[in-house]
């Protein structure tokens, strides 16, 4: 009984302190990234490298929000963009696509990396997959949902 | 963050009652095409219904091996925490079913795949 409460207790305390110590710091720095004028360039330049799978520049700042800190962090973001009409619908789809697969992309594999997982192996696979789904989408969607008359304005 | 502390106890003191191995050796041998334990099945419930923080929290309290964590990593990456990010999903007027499904089909099959290329 008391070897069992040992155990637990340092097997959770191990945990915790991982957590801690490693995707606390980096979910701050993050939210320091965020804050600074060249995260704006940063986002600019993802429109080069997103724009052949169907992106258009306006959908860079929700996908690049919710790559790096998640749906339900970067919620504020992704609801007005999409509700303000910045976003057409086609390019709704895509981005709630791509996020679908891969968002938190920062989190998410920390915390399976601190319990043993393989980063970089979590991070292709998740990567790689929504750019191919994307991609597949926005070559099926290319017809009738870039008409104008389908853009929320 | 603070869920992680109930249900990794609460995982703990179940492995270790016969009905949690009873549970985990029914779901052994649908859990190995992907090279999962079979205590894998209650990390994806928690996965899928609450949140990546809950179904860490079980994975570590069942010590595996870290291939295992890896595909649970994938699988898990891909599909998780449908409750709420479906509600985000939804007022972003985005296919949020569609989406979800979409979720479950690709991070299982994604696992499947580097469960097999992973365990050549």
């Amino acid at each position: 009984m008391g070897i069992m409460i040992t155990d637990i207790a340092i097997g959770l305390g191990g945990l915790l302190l991982k957590v801690f110590v490693i995707i606390m710091p980096l979910m701050v720095a993050l939210e320091w990234v965020r804050t600074r004028h060249w995260f704006g360039g940063f986002i600019r330049n993802g429109e080069n490298v997103f724009r052949p799978f169907g992106f258009l520049p306006p959908a860079m700042l929700s996908l690049i929000t919710g790559l790096a800190f998640g749906i339900a962090y970067g919620a504020g973001v992704l609801i007005s963009q999409s509700r303000s009409g910045e976003l057409e619908a086609r390019q709704i789809v895509l981005v709630s696509a791509f996020l679908g697969i891969c968002h938190a992309i920062v989190e998410d594999t920390l915390l399976f990396a601190v319990i043993g997982g393989s980063a970089w192996i979590m991070v292709t696979a998740r990567l790689l997959t929504a750019l191919v789904v994307t991609l597949v989408l926005a070559r099926l969607t290319r017809g009738p949902l870039v008409q104008p008359s389908e853009a929320v304005r | 963050m603070r869920v992680m502390v109930p249900v990794y106890i609460g995982v703990s003191l179940l492995q270790r009652t016969p009905a949690f191995q009873f549970m985990a050796d029914r779901f052994a041998p649908a859990m190995s095409l992907w090279h999962l334990p079979g205590d894998a099945a209650l990390a994806m419930v928690v996965g899928h219904c609450v949140n990546l923080y809950a179904a860490v929290a079980v994975i570590a309290a069942g010590h595996w091996d870290p291939m295992a964590v890896t595909v649970a990593g994938v699988i898990l990456g891909v599909s998780h925490n449908h409750f709420v990010e479906g509600a985000i999903l939804r007022q972003m007027r985005a296919p949020a079913l569609a989406l979800i499904g979409m979720r479950i089909t690709v991070g299982w099959s994604l696992g499947w795949v580097v469960a097999q290329l992973m365990n050549l």
